[in-house]
């Protein structure tokens, strides 16, 4: 089990004048191997959420887990905690700052104390994971592509080899292709090494064919939960907490009264109705 | 109301032009919507459009006024107003209402002017009710329509505006669309919207596609988005519902082609389901 949160509550400067409940009362369990998506408009409480995952957050009452440590033991070794947890934030690219992609990646594994070889090691396997070429690798983190930019930035993640890897949207800002490509890379990452994913995101029709499990952050507390399909059947809820379901779950219902979330799986089955005609 | 012919831009005389041989017309209250992937050079071309940049070769004209003419760039400023992707990066008061004052303070506009003028652009984008707020706590679609009312201020006559939504949620993305369409149907404003999200170009008038720095496409969205293969192969995606259509059109089934909303999904469907 990666995380085990029961009934955490979170609140920003408690006891001052701008006191402000963030997460009320949320149990969460991710185990390993799990692919899951935690969705919710601005202020929904998902970024605070993912926050406790590595620790940066303790909760303000309840317990949390992660890895088995719990992180509001006073002697809980928060630095392995954050080797365990990659935590890969909004823009990450923001936060390169070496001369190189190589040098850039291989600073995480410096830092945990691995020599020059093992380093090295770890930056190839980080690299070729995001699909990272030894070109790119030579250049300078200011002149590749956006997307290349935050497969980077992805990799200086990875190359701490975490259990547990949360991405913050991590497709914001970029275009269609970056934003497949994006995909792509953690959907194969996730099915080749078995490592367990977070996505915190609104971008719903992404999702939708990416994630394995979906959570629902709404007003702090977690509204919703279930496979996509199930989640997105719901889309007049969502669409109340200020969220917006795939075109095609909407198009589907309205018209079939089914719950479909993809547009290939749309097509096959609009295609077998036509056909039984 | 924005005019290019043959422009054509490089950052610097070594690297490749990022821009080739740009003609286009923008008319007055049109509603246009410019896509391509990142790198394409839909950025760099928005920046000439109120000299910002200014072209290598070939001419700009922003308001019937040449970009290159240095003594007329407040003229050119004040006509056509820029919005970019994070709202943090435009505000510089901390009260929301001093900052939409911010532009016609420094144009020398009379104080009584002022107060008409920023009072109108908060109600036009329907944020009077937070003209004493702190803008830092504002949402991102609040502070993004601020952006857009400080803008505003200036009383231009065409707003563009740079990927104005990517940071925001669906509710910010549709509080600042629903404002633009209200300034280009009430106001007769014209709009520039440079985006990545198809669902924001279908509302457009025209959507324009760059691609290596070259118009591949100038047509009505329904015209634009009927070729799902080849806007995908610009690295660009299309609607949902559009691909579904296309899709379905392939395999043989008799739908209209050029589906772009919802609702004509719903109609299209709804003949072939009876």
């Amino acid at each position: 089990m990666i995380i085990k949160a029961e009934n955490i509550s979170y609140t920003y400067s408690e006891g001052g004048p701008f006191e402000k409940e963030a997460l009320y009362n949320v149990s969460i369990t991710i185990n390993q191997g799990d692919f899951v998506g935690i969705i919710g408009h601005t202020g929904s409480g998902k970024s605070t959420l993912v926050q406790h995952f590595n620790g940066l957050l303790k909760p303000t009452s309840g317990k949390i887990t992660v890895c088995g440590i719990d992180t509001l033991d006073k002697k809980a070794n928060l630095k392995k905690v954050r080797t365990k947890v990659g935590l890969v934030f909004q823009y990450p690219e923001h936060q390169l700052f070496e001369e190189t992609v190589r040098q850039d990646i291989a600073f995480a594994p410096k830092n945990m104390g691995l020599s020059e070889r093992e380093t090295q090691e770890r930056v190839m396997w980080a690299a070729s994971l995001v699909g990272l070429t030894d070109e790119i690798l030579e250049k300078s983190p200011f002149e590749i592509s956006g997307g290349q930019k935050r497969r980077a930035a992805i990799a200086g993640v990875l190359a701490m080899q975490p259990d547990f890897l949360v991405l913050d949207e991590p497709t914001a800002g970029l275009d269609p292709s970056g934003r497949e490509e994006i995909l792509f890379q953690i959907k194969k990452l996730h099915k080749e090494t078995g490592i367990t994913v977070a996505i915190v995101s609104h971008g719903m029709e992404d999702i939708a064919k990416t994630v394995e499990y979906l959570y629902v952050m709404n007003k702090g507390e977690i509204a919703m939960q279930g496979t996509p399909l199930e989640v997105y059947a719901q889309y007049e809820l969502l669409e109340k907490m200020g969220l917006d379901a795939p075109q095609i779950t909407k198009l589907m219902k309205h018209v079939y009264g089914v719950n479909i979330c993809t547009v290939e799986d749309a097509k096959e089955y609009i295609l077998g109705v036509a056909h039984r005609a | 109301m924005i005019k290019t012919e043959k422009l054509t831009f490089n950052y610097s005389g070594e690297q490749p032009n990022v821009l080739k041989d740009i003609d286009i017309e923008i008319k007055n209250g049109e509603f246009v919507a410019v896509l391509g992937h990142n790198g394409s050079g839909k950025s760099t071309l928005a920046k000439h459009f109120n000299a910002i940049l200014l072209p290598v070769g070939g001419t700009v004209y922003a308001n019937g006024i040449n970009t290159k003419d240095e003594s007329r760039l407040y003229d050119i400023r004040r006509a056509i107003g820029m919005v970019f992707q994070n709202p943090d990066n435009q505000i510089v008061a901390t009260i929301v209402e001093e900052d939409v004052a911010f532009a016609p303070e420094n144009l020398g506009v009379p104080t009584a002017e002022i107060r008409e003028t920023v009072d109108w652009a908060l109600d036009t984008v329907g944020m009077t009710e937070y003209k004493q707020h702190a803008p830092h706590l504002l949402s991102g679609g609040q502070k993004q329509r601020i952006a857009i009312a400080g803008v505003l201020a200036m009383k231009p006559k065409c707003i563009v505006l740079d990927e104005p939504t990517a940071m925001l949620d669906p509710i910010g993305r549709k509080e600042v669309m629903d404002t633009l369409m209200h300034l280009n149907s009430k106001n007769a404003m014209t709009i520039v919207l440079i985006t990545h999200n198809m669902d924001e170009a279908v509302n457009a008038d025209r959507v324009i596609i760059i691609s290596d720095g070259e118009i591949v496409k100038d047509a009505p969205p329904h015209i634009v988005f009927s070729d799902v293969d080849e806007i995908k192969a610009l690295g660009l995606d299309v609607p949902q519902v559009t691909e579904l259509m296309y899709e379905l059109r392939k395999a043989g089934l008799d739908v209209p082609s050029g589906v772009i909303t919802i609702e004509d999904a719903y109609k299209a469907l709804s003949e072939v389901a009876g």
